[in-house]
């Protein structure tokens, strides 16, 4: 039935230069979303919401969401999911916890977690990609897995942890900008220019869009998958150890929030779970609306189960609105 | 108003179906304009036009898919509206279309009766019991007495799904039966069991709308002809009007340039290519030996389960054979493995578009780059205004029908995508070509333009090209030396065989 409407198109009906402007309409639905947003705040909170201070402060809300959003984006994109991250995070504090603990050097410390953190993307990796196994189906196992073994080392405790390397993390402040918020800004314009510059970039999307013609056009379908999850929870790490320095406390609970964020995150910003069409620049978008979200909610002093209502109800709009304009684009 | 001209000629009675000047415009393009058609029961209508000439749109909108914009619609006599595949059913029209609507992972009998299944006295309780049966009647009724019930519709024959799909459209109060390319994935034998199916049917008195590229399969069992261009119906033939040559000088505007006939090359000093040494797979080829050489188009035919794409992949590195050697220029290669092929300069035209070939999200560039990606980036960083002035380039040289490389690969007709996966491998600079079914589901047109551009190739850039096909006259028509298989073996290997040979090779024992 698609094939019969696409096939009476021609080249004359599809207007399009540089990239996709489907992406950007979208991307653009979804930053009116954030400007109404803003303006809701502002109007509820006129004294202190729309301030220089504020804006970092929902940055640094921001950080650990978007950093595994980062990763969590070009591996949707490619066909694969993770939702193994939220364990990954709990496991990293954990770990951090525990080494600190006995005594070991702060810096050796956070390499040494996230390698631990790293190396169970190789496992949902090698999974996925070796033995075959639906990759929702594998991380929703590991994601069980990890974050029973993060309740058992810590025997379910939040313990505090004070160090200076953490320290310096939260409060050094180049030019007013915490050192964080210039790691969420490095990593995502990363991200951005992997996804538009390189080889690799493009191939994530071939693999995505069209797996057997990736592979039949010499394109390793194997390792670029593989990588994307190793990433994908080298990123979980790296965002475990980021909340140990913004909460200064370790807590095997503290991944649970991240359980589907991270994926809601990607999906609002217009990536397809079916793969092969998405971009970095809706998910950091997406990640500033639900990072706004909460500050917003926080500052009103709403419950914040009423933010997961809101964010369930702007997820559902954002990929109704996103299925219209292709909708429209298709037929234009 | 009824067509009176039609009429006239009305086989028996009056039409089930009668389409009345019918007009669709989609954006800039007049896909069809003021078209009319009539179907009489117990006639099977065909339509072929080149991809675009409004054919689908055509089907689509007698099948409910479409609203048209301007026209009427008759059935048996009374004017319908059809705004849906359910107004089109009400009014017992049927659609088995290009697609095969079924579910794979269910048993002939569900997908036979998908929908209408019998119940028990208490509502929403399946009889399954009498479901089989009805499902077995039905299928009797068309002379399919040979299908599994019980069977999965994954593990058919392509050419069974098919029977499956038309088995399910054909319920109760089916009048006309359309069927949009039903046998373009299919071997001539299993196309040739299928147009049998049809005439079954129309005998029945169902009247049938049959869309087709193939000409053979439309001549052999069409009553009447239509034949549209650019949306336009540019004419219409009965059965005993109908040529070859007025199908396609009607399609094309212009005589049919059969002009295209394999200039025999002296490849006796060429070099060796590719040489295939005892072959054999675990899907089924065995004991295979080859050689193409350079500046030659080798062709090889093969029906369906012969083992042809079998072949294909296998030489590409795609499946890893279980013994037998493949050497490039005369170095043995690593086998199973696709890049080492490619960096052999080996370039591979799968026989599925759009499963195996088609970025379909992507952009023309982002298709014809493809498998040259790397080679058109530093350090790892696309180098975009060489990889977009590479693509024009082959847009240019293929006459891909666009004004920007930049627009989706979807946008374009099915000749012109296949001339962009062509465009992906010349890109490449590849010296080997092999190419699975070229020319599957593609407009007469384009498929011309293939032919030229193979012989080009082959003739004048001396690129060694493997077509491997299930169109005997393809085969026939642009190979300089035809090998043909059967069950995975090769049965016949000559210079400038007969049709007769080759079928007989193909289909029967033996002809060495």
């Amino acid at each position: 039935m698609n094939r019969l409407k696409r096939k009476n198109k021609t080249s004359n009906d599809v207007e399009k230069k540089g990239f996709d402007y489907g992406n950007l309409l979208r991307s653009q639905g979804l930053l009116l979303m954030l400007v109404l947003m803003v303006i809701f705040f502002r109007i509820q909170d006129p004294k202190y919401f729309f301030t220089f201070d504020n804006f970092i402060t929902i940055l640094v809300g921001a950080t650990a969401l978007g950093i595994m959003a980062s990763a969590q984006t070009p591996l949707i994109i490619s066909g694969g999911i993770d939702v193994s991250v939220g364990s990954v995070v709990a496991l990293t504090t954990v770990v951090v916890g525990k080494l600190l603990a006995s005594g070991m050097a702060s810096w050796l410390v956070v390499v040494l977690s996230i390698l631990i953190g790293t190396s169970i993307g190789v496992l949902n990796g090698f999974i996925v990609v070796q033995l075959g196994v639906n990759p929702f189906i594998t991380t929703l196992g590991t994601m069980s897995f990890f974050s029973g073994l993060a309740f058992i080392l810590s025997a379910g405790q939040t313990v505090a942890i004070r160090a200076k390397l953490f320290d310096w993390f939260l409060y050094t402040k180049p030019f007013h900008i915490p050192v964080l918020v210039i790691i969420l800004v490095v990593v995502m314009g990363l991200a951005l220019f992997i996804e538009r510059k390189t080889v690799v970039g493009r191939n994530i999307f071939a693999i995505g869009g069209n797996r057997e013609a990736a592979r039949l056009s010499g394109i390793s379908t194997k390792m670029l998958p593989l990588g994307l999850y190793v990433v994908s929870s080298f990123s979980a790490s790296v965002a475990g150890v980021v909340l140990v320095c913004q909460l200064g406390s370790a807590s095997p609970q503290l991944g649970t929030s991240y359980l589907l964020s991270v994926v809601t995150a990607v999906i609002l910003g217009g990536t397809s779970l079916a793969g092969g069409r998405g971009s970095i620049a809706g998910t950091a978008i997406a990640v500033g609306i639900l990072a706004t979200l909460s500050n917003g909610f926080a500052h009103l002093q709403l419950p914040s189960y009423g933010q997961t209502t809101a964010l369930g109800a702007a997820l559902i709009i954002a990929v109704l609105v996103d299925q219209t304009s292709l909708k429209i684009k298709q037929k234009a | 108003m009824v067509n009176s001209e039609v009429q006239n000629r009305a086989p028996n009675g009056s039409p089930i179906l009668q389409l009345e000047s019918i007009s669709k415009r989609y954006g800039g393009v007049q896909a069809l304009d003021d078209v009319s058609l009539s179907v009489y029961p117990g006639e099977i209508l065909c339509l072929v036009g080149e991809n675009g000439a409004g054919k689908s749109t055509l089907a689509s909108i007698a099948a409910g898919l479409v609203t048209p914009d301007s026209g009427k619609i008759y059935v048996d006599s009374k004017q319908v509206t059809l705004n849906s595949p359910k107004d089109a059913e009400i009014a017992g029209i049927r659609l088995a279309s290009q697609e095969l609507q079924i579910c794979p992972e269910l048993d002939v009998t569900t997908n036979v009766l998908l929908g209408h299944y019998p119940t028990k006295k208490i509502p929403f309780l399946i009889d399954y019991k009498s479901m089989k049966k009805k499902a077995e009647e039905r299928l009797a009724t068309l002379g399919l007495t040979d299908i599994d019930l019980d069977q999965t519709v994954d593990k058919l024959p392509v050419v069974y799904r098919a029977f499956v799909q038309i088995a399910r459209s054909l319920t109760p109060g089916a009048k006309v039966l359309i069927t949009d390319e039903p046998t373009s994935p299919m071997s001539d034998v299993e196309a040739g069991r299928l147009l049998e199916l049809l005439k079954t049917i129309c005998a029945q008195g169902v009247g049938i709308i049959f869309v087709s590229h193939r000409l053979d399969e439309v001549l052999n069992i069409a009553d009447r002809v239509l034949v549209l261009r650019d949306g336009k119906l540019v004419d219409e033939m009965s059965k005993s009007q109908g040529t070859k040559e007025r199908i396609i000088t009607s399609m094309l505007g212009r005589t049919s340039t059969d002009s295209i006939k394999s200039s025999a090359v002296s490849s006796h000093d060429a070099h060796i290519a590719l040489h295939v040494r005892e072959l054999s797979t675990a899907d089924g080829i065995s004991d295979i030996n080859l050689e193409l050489k350079y500046g030659e188009i080798l062709g090889v035919y093969g029906i369906a389960g012969s083992g042809r794409d079998s072949l294909g992949m296998t030489l590409f590195g795609s499946n890893k054979p279980t013994a037998g050697s493949i050497e490039i220029n005369g170095n043995p290669i690593r086998l199973g493995n696709i890049r080492a092929a490619m960096e052999n300069g080996v370039g591979y035209v799968p026989a599925e578009r759009r499963t195996q070939g088609l970025l379909p999200e992507r952009s023309i560039r982002e298709n014809i780059s493809l498998a040259f990606l790397r080679q058109l980036s530093k350090i790892g960083l696309v180098q975009h205004n060489l990889e977009a002035e590479s693509a024009e380039n082959w847009v240019k040289n293929l006459s891909i029908k666009t004004e920007n490389v930049e627009n989706a690969i979807l946008s374009l007709s099915g000749g012109n995508q296949q001339k962009v996966i062509l465009s992906r491998w010349l890109l490449t600079g590849c010296r080997i070509l092999i190419l699975d079914d070229p020319t599957r589901g593609v407009d007469i047109g384009s498929k011309l333009e293939i032919y030229e551009l193979l012989q080009k190739l082959a003739h004048q850039e001396k690129v060694a090209v493997l077509v491997i096909s299930s169109d005997i006259e393809e085969v026939l028509k642009i190979s300089d030396r035809v090998e043909v298989m059967r069950g995975g073996r090769i049965t016949l290997s000559k210079v400038g065989p007969s049709q007769q040979e080759v079928a007989h090779a193909a289909y029967l024992e033996d002809a060495s």
